[in-house]
């Protein structure tokens, strides 16, 4: 196998997408090669491989050449979107990079109520596109700036509009999806010519489980170059924000109800969490705790030290906290549901706030998370701009992730953060999201981390939370899809022969390479 | 600062890519969600701030050893607009891109990368003391015929600094004559700097040269203690921003008012000094020239550096101002506008400290005209966008750009200067 872009691959990839389009300039790579985001605090390390090359196709056919160039000179290759965490770089050598930025079309078809996208367009550049139609994507956690058609083909889609918008693999009506042979293949009623995009899966099996399986392949699968996604309703007007940076002022949504919630224990959180999925009222839902508060909160790290010793958001917020968002298409609609949710609240022992508690900024916060999904980029991040998770991360019924989940990475961070090896954040900074109005949620705990700081050990907390969770016979990720790690083993058999028949050359450079050689 | 006293904040990139896009708050639309010229035009993460970011803690880190014409390309093909710095601090108050962006210019400027096109200019400049290498002779051609102070022979209250665009560009001749005329006769002691007046430096800073703006930064603020006078004014954005938020940087407060033309004329409108009486029966879009509006944002010179508090938390000593583009000039121009009779103003959806960059600053118009263009030509479609006839700016450099990206690509499409339209309603 060569170790960087043979000559004449270069020339048939400028030849492809036009010279303007490839580069193989090490300055350019460099910038491809590095990586922030959930991945990178667990690791401690920012670099990643440098890929050989980096392509921007236009379209499917030139992705169609990309493949067959790479088959022809044995390189790999690895689609990206937004490339929000380090999953989306090169993962091993002679890698090319599909930066797919290019490839922006969005249409929205309002009588139907789907969206077409291709692979780059952020979620919250649809969302706009779909609101002034009264309709709206799924807005998947990572953020408006994340992929649509990233977190629905290829990683795990799941959010705070996921209650009412679902997860977003479960929305992909239709897909174009170039494989790893080159050929590109059509799901759904795209198969049928004429038919439009918004027939699930089309006659025949669905496909949809072995073109990402539980999470996604993260570009194992080939590229994904078109998607259709359900859309859900909006009720209106289209949201408007204007003001100053940072925190800006929103309108107001009319016919909707914003509130933080707190609850005196688990127990009743979980219990609460059962009552309002089965109301089926909820249209945004958000669990953070007081770390991930005072981070969106304050404007630099001096205001944040200063939030913190004074301590009045650790009081509220120090064993978590939900946003709860409901919009209704009348007032006689949404003052039901209020009646509803106030209700549920009250039998569980919960205490409703208003977002106003901590003044307009937290009304902010609440509002532009509530509709746009907006703060993650800060609340998750700052102040130490490293975020490694802490294990396990789950997606499980409300039941399984308080009292397994949420209890391991609680001690592993504590533990740790005791040793100053991650930031002492009051602990629980566990982020949760209710998934369809179901009695699954899905929980990942933010632990955050100063790389610079030299008594720093990210990946340690990760370590103690895995290895806890694997003694108590539960998986350390995404609990559902192995359950135990026997089942663990068994789904990743499966998933590695369905990866063999997609990619029996080993062409893609995805996460999918210990399943491959498993199955 | 150097770039090494970065390397704290470009090791903080979160790698979200927000910097790319108009704020998710304020976008109202795809067609005009892009929030940066560069990586709009060049697509590779390489030219958005964030690959900037990572090119220089390459550099940092010694991963990139050599100094090439690709890494001063990814780096020189950007306006040096700011808008990714209004993004990004939003979120992320570790890192300030565009002074990472800054300190990378002068940083391959050190090293010998040098973009021959700026190269001239600064040639030029340090012969003529003008960014086109003209002569200085000519400098105040513009003037002929006014009545108007030198200041270096009578004290004046307003020293008026027009600018090198200004003073070289004949078609911006009647303009800066008309607003000099009417200060005079809404009864301002103006005057102007004569054959001393030069070049403010801010572009030349900008393509990394930092030596100029500190010399012409000295040199002003001499003039002015001299003068007397209390109040600087330009009536170009390039040289307000450079005066508010640069000079800071270098060490060089003036000891002076520093307003722009269409802040003055603002205020002489409130207080009744001057009469707009004729109807100008149009509907206008207005342009917030970067260096006007969020790169107006007045600087502050920051001395400091990143420590340890508390563990596992970095933060700068003493706190770093933040800068998000606010309190630059974004009202003043558009109250002047809304006060001339029968314009009707609309907003683009890039506006004040997210309005889309003309494409000609931070060197891109001297070297990279293309992307310069094409970023000029953006903007005028947003301007059509709004059903405007015309768009209205507030710096000749903005106004050269779209004129003439216009006239090459054959376009059509009314650009006035907000002094034009105060001239029109004065019967000038």
């Amino acid at each position: 196998m060569p170790l960087s872009m043979p000559e004449e691959a270069y020339e048939e990839l400028k030849k492809a997408v036009g010279e303007r389009n490839v580069s193989i300039e090490p300055e350019v790579l460099e910038t491809y090669s590095y990586m922030n985001g959930l991945a990178q605090g667990g690791v401690g390390f920012h670099w990643c491989r440098l890929p050989i090359g980096v392509v921007l196709p236009g379209t499917t056919e030139e992705v169609q050449k990309i493949v067959g160039i790479c088959r022809k000179y044995k390189l790999k290759f690895k689609a990206h979107s937004s490339a929000w965490i380090g999953m989306a770089m090169a993962m091993t050598g002679n890698v090319i990079i599909l930066d797919m930025r290019r490839m922006d079309k969005l249409e929205i078809n309002d009588r139907d109520g789907y969206l077409v996208t291709e692979s780059f367009p952020p979620a919250g550049v649809a969302q706009i596109e779909a609101m002034k139609k009264g309709l709206q994507p799924h807005l998947v956690g990572a953020g408006p700036n994340a992929s649509n058609l990233a977190s629905a083909t290829s990683m795990q889609g799941t959010g705070g509009t996921s209650v009412r918008t679902s997860m977003n693999e479960r929305n992909v009506l239709a897909v174009e999806w170039v494989l790893p042979n080159g050929e590109v293949l059509r799901l759904g009623s795209l198969n049928s010519p004429g038919a439009g995009w918004f027939c699930g899966d089309g006659p025949g099996p669905s496909l949809r489980g072995m073109m990402r399986g539980a999470v996604g392949q993260v570009g194992g699968n080939g590229v994904f170059t078109r998607v259709a996604l359900k859309l859900y309703p909006w009720y209106g007007p289209e949201y408007r924000c204007g003001g100053e940076p940072p925190f800006y002022d929103s309108e107001e949504v009319p016919d909707s109800y914003l509130r933080y919630v707190v609850w005196d224990s688990h127990d009743n959180e979980a219990e609460a969490l059962y009552k309002l999925g089965e109301a089926e009222i909820i249209d945004y839902n958000n669990r953070w705790a007081a770390g991930a508060f005072t981070s969106g909160i304050t404007t630099s790290n001096q205001e944040y030290l200063e939030a913190e010793a004074a301590g009045e958001y650790k009081e509220k917020f120090g064993n978590g906290f939900w946003t709860f968002f409901m919009h209704a298409p009348s007032e006689r609609a949404i003052a039901h549901r209020i009646k509803v949710f106030e209700k549920i609240i009250a039998d569980t022992n919960g205490e409703i706030l208003d977002t106003m508690i901590f003044g307009k900024r937290s009304y902010e916060l609440a509002l532009q998370n509530a509709v746009r999904a907006i703060w993650i980029a800060k609340a998750a991040y700052m102040p130490t701009s490293h975020n490694t998770g802490s294990m396990p991360m789950a997606y499980e019924n409300i039941d399984q992730c308080f009292k397994h989940a949420l209890p391991i990475s609680l001690k592993a961070k504590e533990t740790y953060a005791r040793q100053d090896k991650i930031l002492n954040e009051g602990v629980d900074n566990c982020y949760v999201c209710m998934d369809e109005d179901s009695h699954y949620i899905h929980i990942e705990h933010a632990c955050l981390v100063e790389p610079w700081e030299p008594e720093a050990e990210p990946s340690a907390v990760a370590m103690a939370g895995m290895i806890e969770a694997l003694a108590r016979g539960i998986g350390p990720i995404y609990m559902s899809f192995p359950g135990s790690p026997r089942d663990m083993m068994r789904y990743m058999i499966y998933m590695g022969r369905i990866q063999n028949m997609i990619d029996p050359d080993s062409i893609t450079d995805g996460m999918s390479a210990i399943s491959k050689i498993i199955g | 600062m150097s770039l090494s006293d970065y390397h704290y904040e470009v090791s903080h990139c979160h790698r979200c890519s927000y910097c790319k896009h108009m704020p998710f708050q304020l976008m109202k639309s795809q067609r005009f969600s892009a929030g940066c010229p560069s990586v709009a035009y060049r697509n590779f993460h390489s030219y958005s701030a964030g690959g900037k970011v990572i090119l220089a803690l390459s550099i940092l880190e010694g991963r990139v050893k050599e100094y090439t014409e690709t890494m001063a390309d990814i780096v020189f093909e950007c306006t040096m607009c700011g808008a990714c710095q209004v993004k990004c601090r939003t979120y992320n108050y570790n890192l300030n891109v565009l002074e990472v962006m800054q300190e990378l210019r002068i940083h391959l400027i050190e090293n010998g990368q040098l973009i021959p096109e700026h190269l001239m200019v600064i040639e030029g400049l340090k012969r003529e003391d003008n960014v086109f290498g003209e002569p200085k002779a000519d400098r105040n051609k513009w003037l002929e015929g006014l009545n108007v102070k030198d200041i270096n022979n009578e004290k004046a209250d307003v020293l008026f600094h027009p600018g090198c665009r200004v003073c070289y560009d004949g078609e911006f001749w009647d303009n800066a004559r008309g607003a000099v005329t009417i200060l005079q006769e809404a009864g301002v002691d103006v005057g102007t700097a004569g054959k001393e007046d030069s070049c403010c430096g801010g572009r030349a800073y900008e393509m990394g040269f930092r030596g100029e703006l500190v010399n012409y930064a000295e040199a002003l603020a001499s003039r002015i203690k001299a003068s007397g006078a209390t109040k600087l004014v330009t009536p170009c954005a390039d040289c307000y921003g450079t005066f508010k938020a640069l000079f800071p940087l270098v060490g060089q407060k003036l000891d002076v008012e520093i307003l722009h033309i269409t802040e003055y004329l603002d205020r002489l409108i409130k207080e009744g000094k001057i009469k707009l009486e004729n109807e100008v029966p149009m509907k206008i879009t207005y342009h917030d020239p970067c260096k006007l509006g969020r790169k107006g944002e007045p600087g502050i010179l920051w001395e400091g550096e990143y420590k340890r508090v508390e563990p596992h938390i970095f933060a700068a000593v003493p706190e770093k101002p933040i800068k998000l583009g606010l309190n630059g000039c974004y009202d003043p121009p558009r109250d002047v506008l809304k006060a001339i009779p029968g314009v009707e103003l609309v907003e683009m959806e890039r506006n004040r400290a997210h309005s889309w960059c003309c494409g000609s600053g931070g060197g891109a118009l001297e070297a990279f005209e293309d992307f310069s263009t094409w970023t000029a030509l953006e903007r005028v479609e947003e301007a059509k966008s709004t059903g405007a006839e015309a768009m209205v700016t507030a710096c000749p450099w903005c106004e050269r750009n779209f004129r003439d990206a216009l006239e090459e690509n054959d376009q059509k499409y009314e650009v006035y200067d907000v002094v034009d339209l105060v001239r029109k309603s004065m019967g000038r």
